[in-house]
C-alpha cells in the first residue's frame, strides 16, 4: 500500500496530531470551571445524577474511539491509498508557473521562490518510483524535463525556473499536460506550482484536469500596474500624439497612485488616479513634438511587483511621404494626397511615361 | 466621590410611601398606622369599666348621668413603633451580578428614606454571624445623607448565621417593633427557627429576599467546581439541564418555604431577582405586598 498525497511518516504524524488535540479537546470539554456560589445547600440535590470523583476518566470511550475511527478514515481516505503491488510509478506533470507575475515580491522572497520550494517539498513527498515531467507555462508551455525518475534532474529543473516576461496561459498548459499524461499508462496527478494569476476569461476556464492538484502560491498581493498604452497621431494636427494610458488596481484595498509621463526625460502630462479594488481607469494625454524619441509612463506606487510600474514607448520622427503617382489625370489625385501625412511631390501621365 | 446609592429622581417618588404595618404595636402617639392598643389617640375606639387610678378625664359622663355607672372612653392609638432595617453583610451577598450586596443596599436605603419621610425612627442593623454596628435615625429626611453614608461604608464578611444574629437582636431590642429582614437567606442551616423566633417576641417580619439570577437558575453546563463563599468549602459535580431543573426546584422549594414563616407570623414576604431594578422592585412587588403603602 502506499500514499499518493502523504507518507506514512506524515500520515501518522497528521494522524496522532488529530486524535491527541480531539483526547485534548474532549478532556478539556470535562475540566471543571471554577465559580464562587453564594451557597452549596441546593446543589446537594441538583446533583443526585453522579458525582465527578474521576473527573479525568473519559466516560463515553466507545464514542471517543469512534469519533477518532472517523477522523483515521478521513485522513486515510484523503491521503488515497492504493492497493496492490505497485511496483510501476505513476507518471506526474508539474506546471510551473514562470509567468511575469511570479517576480513579485513576497514579505520574505519572491512568489517564484515559494512555488519552487512547494514544487520540491511535492516532489520530495512521491514515491522514487514515480516519474515526473516539469514543464515551465507562461504564455507558452514548454517541458522541462521529460518522465523523469531522477530527483536530482527534476530538483535542478525546478531550482533553474525563473519568471518570464508574458503572462500565463493556463488552458494550454493543462491542455499540454493532459497530451503529456495521455501517452502514459500509469498516469499520476497535474500539479501546479504558482500563484495562478489569469484573466477573467481564463478563470472561467472550463477543462480544469480532475487529477489537478494545486501548490498555490501567495497571489493575493497589493499590485497597481499599467494596463496598456496606445498612441496614435492626432487627426487634426500630424505633430500632435494622442497618448492613452490604462492604469489597472489588481489589489484588494484601494488605491491611489500618480502617473508621470515623461517625454526624453521632459515632463508630458501627469495625472492621478484612485482606483477601487480591481478597477482600471484609461488617462488620455495629447503631446505635440516633431522629434523622435522616447516617451515614458511610469506610476508613482511602491508595490509587489514592480515591473509593470514603468513603460517605455519609442515616437517616430515626422518625416513627409513621397507618394509618386502614375496617372493620366494627376492633378485630379492631388488634394486626396495632400493629406497631412503625404506630399505630393510629382505625377506622371501614364499614356506619356 | 462615589456616586449615591439613590437618585433623587427616585427619592422624590418614595416620598408618596409610607411604611406599613399589620400588627397591633403599642408605642408613643405620633405613629401612621392604627393600633388595637387604646391610647391618647383623637379617634374613639370603646368604651369600658372605670378602674381606680384611670384617667378622669375620659369619663364619659353623659352616661354616668343615665346610668349612674363609671365607663371610661378609650381612643384609638397610632403608635409610633421602631422600624429595624436587618441588613445582610455576610459573604454570600457578594456573589452575582451586580452583586446582591449593592441591590440590598439601595433597597435598604430607599426604605429607610420613606421611613425617614414619615419620621418614622428607623435603625439600620447590619449582620452577617452576628450583629454589627446599628445606625439609628429619625426625625425627617434631613437624616437621610448620614444614613446613606452608613450604608455606602457597609463592608461584606463573614459567613450569615442567622440564630446568632437572632438572639443577639432580641437582647438587643426588646421594644416590639417592624423587622423588615433583607437577606438572601442562603444559611446553610435553617433559618425558620431564628426568624419564628423574631416574630415570637412580638415583632413583625418583613422578609425580603435578594436573589442574583445565577443563584436561582445557574447559567453554567458541564463539569463545575464550586466554592462556598461563605465557607470556602468546595464541590465537585456535572451539571447538566436536568440538575438545573432540580436546583432551581430546591430553590423555590426554599423561597416558599420563607414565605410561609413570614405569612404564618402575620408577616409579608417579598422576593426580589437582582436584574428587576430596584425602583421597579419597590413600587411593585414590595408596594403589592402592602409593606409600603
Amino acid at each position: 500500500m502506499n500514499f499518493l498525497n502523504l507518507s506514512i511518516g506524515e500520515l501518522i504524524g497528521i494522524g496522532g496530531a488529530i486524535s491527541a488535540a480531539v483526547v485534548a479537546l474532549y478532556l478539556l470539554d470535562k475540566s471543571k470551571h471554577r465559580h464562587v456560589v453564594a451557597t452549596l445547600k441546593f446543589w446537594t440535590p441538583a446533583d443526585s445524577r453522579t458525582e465527578m470523583k474521576h473527573r479525568r476518566k473519559i466516560q463515553q470511550p466507545w464514542s471517543l474511539l469512534l469519533q477518532l475511527l472517523s477522523l483515521l478514515c478521513l485522513l486515510i481516505a484523503l491521503a488515497g491509498p492504493v492497493l496492490g503491488p505497485s511496483d510501476a510509478g505513476r507518471d506526474h506533470v508539474l506546471i510551473l508557473d514562470t509567468s511575469a507575475w511570479m517576480g513579485a515580491r513576497t514579505a520574505r522572497a519572491t512568489l517564484n521562490d515559494e512555488s519552487r520550494a512547494a514544487a520540491l517539498s511535492y516532489v520530495k513527498a512521491l514515491p522514487s518510483r514515480d516519474r515526473v515531467m516539469v514543464v515551465r507555462a507562461d504564455a507558452l508551455a514548454t517541458p522541462v524535463t521529460a518522465f523523469e525518475t531522477d530527483r536530482n534532474i527534476i530538483n535542478d529543473a525546478i531550482r533553474r525556473t525563473q519568471p518570464g516576461a508574458s503572462a500565463l496561459n493556463l488552458a494550454q498548459a493543462f491542455e499540454f499536460a493532459q497530451r503529456a499524461q495521455a501517452q502514459s499508462s500509469h498516469a499520476g496527478e497535474i500539479v501546479f506550482a504558482g500563484a495562478a494569476r489569469v484573466s477573467d476569461e481564463e478563470a472561467s476556464l472550463a477543462s480544469v484536469p480532475k487529477n489537478l492538484r494545486v501548490l498555490q502560491s501567495n497571489g493575493a498581493l497589493e499590485n497597481v500596474g499599467l494596463r496598456k498604452i496606445g498612441l496614435r497621431r492626432s487627426p487634426s494636427a500630424p505633430d500632435t500624439w494622442d497618448i492613452f494610458v490604462s492604469v489597472r488596481n489588481y489589489g484588494l484595498k484601494p488605491r491611489d497612485v500618480g502617473l508621470e509621463l515623461q517625454f526624453g526625460g521632459a515632463p508630458a502630462g501627469s495625472k492621478a488616479f484612485s482606483l477601487k479594488p480591481n478597477e482600471e481607469q484609461q488617462a488620455v494625454f495629447t503631446y505635440r513634438t516633431k522629434a523622435a524619441g522616447y516617451l515614458e509612463a511610469r506610476l508613482n506606487s511602491r508595490d509587489a511587483f514592480p515591473l509593470d510600474d514603468r513603460a517605455v514607448v519609442e515616437l517616430p520622427k515626422e518625416k513627409p511621404l513621397r507618394v509618386v503617382v502614375y496617372s493620366n489625370e494627376p492633378e485630379l489625385l492631388k488634394p486626396l494626397l495632400a493629406s497631412p501625412r503625404g506630399r505630393f511631390v510629382d505625377g506622371f501621365d501614364a499614356r506619356r511615361g | 466621590m462615589a456616586a449615591p446609592l439613590i437618585d433623587r429622581a427616585l427619592l422624590e417618588k418614595l416620598e408618596r410611601l409610607t411604611i406599613h404595618w399589620q400588627k397591633s404595636l403599642p408605642g408613643l402617639v405620633g405613629g401612621h398606622n392604627t393600633s388595637r392598643f387604646s391610647g391618647a389617640g383623637q379617634e374613639f375606639l370603646d368604651h369600658r369599666n372605670f378602674h381606680q387610678g384611670d384617667d378622669l378625664r375620659a369619663i364619659n359622663w353623659r352616661a354616668f348621668l343615665r346610668l349612674d355607672k363609671l365607663f371610661l372612653k378609650m381612643f384609638q392609638l397610632e403608635p409610633r413603633i421602631p422600624v429595624r432595617i436587618l441588613l445582610d453583610v455576610s459573604k454570600s451577598m457578594e456573589t452575582g451580578n451586580p452583586a446582591k450586596f449593592d441591590y440590598a443596599r439601595k433597597l435598604a436605603a430607599a426604605l429607610c428614606y420613606v421611613g425617614l419621610v414619615r419620621l418614622d425612627s428607623i435603625c439600620l442593623q447590619p449582620f452577617s454571624d452576628k450583629l454589627t454596628d446599628a445606625f439609628v435615625a429619625g426625625g425627617g429626611r434631613h437624616r437621610f445623607q448620614s444614613a446613606a453614608v452608613f450604608l455606602a461604608n457597609q463592608k461584606i464578611g463573614g459567613p450569615t448565621n442567622f440564630m446568632g444574629a437572632a438572639r443577639e437582636f432580641i437582647s438587643k431590642f426588646p421594644q416590639r417593633g417592624l423587622v423588615i429582614v433583607i437577606s438572601d437567606f442562603l444559611d446553610d442551616t435553617d433559618c425558620e427557627k431564628p426568624l419564628q423566633y423574631i416574630a415570637d417576641f412580638g415583632h413583625e417580619l418583613i422578609l425580603t429576599q435578594v436573589w442574583a439570577d445565577e443563584d436561582r437558575e445557574p447559567p453554567w453546563d458541564g463539569e463545575l467546581d464550586l466554592e462556598d463563599a461563605e465557607t470556602g468549602r468546595h464541590y465537585e459535580l456535572s451539571f447538566d439541564n436536568r440538575a438545573r431543573r432540580q436546583y432551581t426546584a430546591a430553590f423555590d422549594e426554599n423561597a416558599q418555604h420563607i414565605r410561609k414563616i413570614a405569612l404564618r407570623n402575620s408577616g409579608r414576604y417579598v422576593g426580589l431577582p437582582t436584574s428587576v431594578p430596584v425602583e421597579d422592585a419597590i413600587f411593585g412587588p414590595i408596594v403589592r405586598s402592602g409593606a409600603l403603602e
